[in-house]
């Protein structure tokens, strides 16, 4: 059988094969492929390219890195990546140029990279379209968050008007049922303020956890102190409905700690959770509050007995506008709230079914590690 | 005639191919057409009562997919960074890349070309942010490849900038 001659299998390659001359020009090897007679037409025909700068700057800037590759003897190749050059009637051609040692010499392919280089245009150009569809939603998003912001605060001022006018009539001396009337609707009035706190807190949270305000450097919590705030704040509610709260004190051991996030924000995490754990807790039953730690980790688990969370519902728990089973839930932002907050935190938050009944919400929280005096804290973890 | 290297630098579809295309062929395209790899083209201008001929590196846009090979910019005496007015994370990656590139080749006369500012309606950068830039030290033009606002004067400027190093 005859051996190919090497010439041919370079002329059916489509390159243009040249070797590096000791007085820096590039010869060519072989016929000139067809391309190389439309974008060089003289090195085509003299088979030389004498001053590279001018004919190519961008194969000039890549000889430097080709030179060091001939040099180091290497027998991998050192490619330069893809540019254009125009050809005299305005067509433009995708190259690509391979420098390789063959046999003791400096040998420089290029090759005319055609249908391959559209296809790898094609990849990366769906891909940025889609990080452009992506921004521009993104920035749909935030900016129909603001306008709601907006709205929500101006539901404000007239609501604490008529919390004002209320409270004035609730002073005054009035019949039984008109009193009863007044009182149910401080009452509305009161869940309505709730309602529209915790949009705004949420937006806050989310604003911060999308442009980056918090800086890291947090002052430590004291987690038992905060706890016990919390705790403290809930068990007239807890008292009202009958649903024993129990929490052993001793397990949030004592004195700051060097942990993410501020104590207020801790005590609204919190306060979601028991929240939700009363909200879903039959009367007569307990909700536990539990603070385990270990070298990494703070981890604090609130545990109801309540009807538990349907499993088609637990995927969507932290996400906005999720309010249970049987809409018990307010606007569906709490768990929301939660989630971006332990998340900017560097923490976790969680759902775990009980056995029997009842369900355990947990967020846990990094312990923090000095590195040196100059710099913040990182997660040991 | 003096020869002077001048790159292109963003994140992607910012407009670096639009404003070479307007400032050396005059024309405009408002189709995207993502650029991979380099493109280099020519175009003589007047700075300083002399004619220099600028040599412009247009470099495909830095971002996680391609990222930019700091070997282009040798030999470069100028880079024009160019930002997308109307997406203010495009101006954030040319502050970040404006660092590499002093870490890597060292301070060079530079220009950030603020683009696409016919979009009036979806503009994002305010001037509080252009005041912000210029104390920091950069020279900050809006331009606009679509109708040609500041694209000459960028180049001419980055020109003058490099003549008088």
């Amino acid at each position: 059988m005859e051996v190919p001659n090497l010439t041919d299998v370079v002329q059916s390659l489509d390159l243009a094969v040249f070797r590096r001359e000791s007085f820096g020009a590039l010869r060519l090897l072989g016929n000139p492929p067809p391309w190389l007679e439309e974008v060089w037409p003289s090195v085509a025909r003299s088979g030389l390219m004498d001053s590279v700068i001018e004919v190519s700057p961008y194969l000039d800037n890549f000889l430097i890195d080709a030179d060091a590759h001939w040099k180091s003897g290497k027998s991998h190749r050192a490619r330069s990546g893809p540019w254009v050059e125009t050809a005299a009637d305005g067509r433009e051609y995708n190259l690509e140029a391979t420098a390789m040692n063959v046999g003791g010499e400096s040998t420089l392919l290029v090759e005319d990279l055609g249908a391959s280089f559209e296809q790898r245009r094609a990849i990366l150009q769906t891909a940025r379209e889609n990080m452009l569809a992506y921004e521009k939603l993104n920035a749909e998003v935030q900016r129909k968050e603001v306008l709601l912001h907006c709205v929500v605060h101006d539901m404000c001022s007239p609501l604490q008007n008529m919390m004002m006018a209320l409270s004035m009539l609730d002073s005054e001396i009035l019949a039984p049922e008109v009193r009863g009337m007044v009182q149910l609707g401080l009452q509305a009035g009161r869940r309505q303020e709730s309602m529209i706190d915790n949009v705004l807190h949420m937006y806050a949270a989310e604003m911060r956890a999308h442009f980056g305000q918090d800086n890291g450097d947090w002052p430590g919590m004291d987690l038992r102190s905060a706890t016990q705030h919390t705790v403290e704040m809930h068990r007239p509610l807890f008292a009202q409905q009958n649903v024993t709260l129990v929490w052993d004190v001793e397990s949030a051991g004592r004195g700051r700690r060097r942990l993410p996030g501020d104590e207020d924000h801790y005590e609204r995490v919190l306060g979601n959770l028991l929240g939700n754990a009363l909200r879903h807790s039959p009367t007569g039953s307990t909700v536990a509050l539990r603070i385990e730690e270990d070298d990494d980790w703070v981890t604090v688990q609130v545990e109801d007995e309540g009807g538990g969370v349907p499993p088609h519902l637990q995927a969507q728990l932290f996400q906005k506008f999720q309010q249970g089973a049987i809409g018990r839930g307010k606007v569906g932002l709490g768990l929301f709230f939660c989630r971006i907050i332990i998340a900017k935190w560097g923490g976790e938050i969680g759902f775990s079914p009980r056995s029997g009944t009842g369900s355990c919400f947990w967020f846990k929280l990094p312990k923090l590690v000095e590195t040196k005096k100059s710099s913040p804290p990182v997660s040991k973890s | 005639m003096l020869t002077k290297k001048i790159c292109l630098l963003g994140t992607f579809s910012v407009g670096k191919t639009s404003l070479v295309a307007r400032f050396v062929q005059s024309v405009f395209s408002a189709e995207y057409l993502t650029t991979v790899g380099v493109k280099v083209d020519k175009k003589v201008v007047k700075a300083r009562d002399q004619e220099v001929m600028l040599m412009l590196w247009d470099l495909a846009g830095d971002d996680d997919f391609q990222r930019l090979n700091l070997n282009f910019l040798r030999g470069s005496a100028g880079i024009i960074y160019v930002a997308d007015g109307t997406r203010p994370a495009s101006l954030d990656a040319v502050v970040d890349l404006r660092e590499r590139v002093r870490a890597n080749v060292g301070e060079l006369p530079s220009i950030l070309a603020l683009n696409k500012a016919d979009l009036v309606d979806a503009w994002q950068v305010d001037e509080a942010r252009l005041g912000q830039l210029r104390e920091s030290g950069w020279c900050a033009l809006k331009t606009s490849a679509k109708d040609g606002l500041n694209v000459e004067e960028s180049f001419s400027e980055l020109a003058s900038r490099m003549l008088s190093q």
